[in-house]
């Protein structure tokens, strides 16, 4: 997990940690895998840690020209094959392909709650 | 937690990144939605 402050990669390990501690005790999940979880996740400052990475989620602020960055960057970190997937809800995968050298490999993962 | 993932192709996206993309998110527990 990149983010661009160690505070930041912390808060977002810390909803994970919390999130899952909610399913611990709705004993959906036990605290031995939950710690397993966490176990696996790695965070960074450098942008460049995400060549290790089978699969990306980028999920930046919904700013146009950021992520047209990140994607440029990205492109040059993770090897050939890997997908760049982007969490937008409002800019086009089209677009943001188009900053790298593997448009086929770009696609839009937007996380959501369904509408009540 | 959030439940659905809405899948979104490119003009470029393969077939395979899609499937590749759709299965993921299944095996993360969401329910994928194409878009």
């Amino acid at each position: 997990m990149s983010d661009i402050k160690d505070e930041f990669v912390q808060r977002g390990v810390n909803a994970i940690r919390d999130s899952l501690g909610r399913l611990v005790k709705k004993e959906k999940m036990t605290a031995a895998d939950q710690q397993a979880v966490l176990a696996r996740i790695t965070g960074t400052t450098s942008l460049s840690d995400m060549g290790k990475a089978d699969f990306v989620v980028e999920a930046a602020t919904e700013n146009e020209t950021l992520k047209l960055n990140i994607f440029k960057e990205l492109d040059g970190i993770c090897r050939p094959g890997v997908i760049l997937s982007s969490n937008t809800s409002s800019i086009s995968i089209t677009k943001i392909a188009g900053a790298t050298k593997r448009p086929e490999k770009v696609i839009g993962m937007h996380f959501m709650n369904p509408v009540p | 937690m959030m439940k659905l993932v809405e899948i979104i192709k490119g003009l470029a996206t393969s077939e395979e990144t899609f499937t590749l993309t759709r299965d993921l998110s299944v095996r993360m527990g969401k329910t994928p939605v194409p878009a």
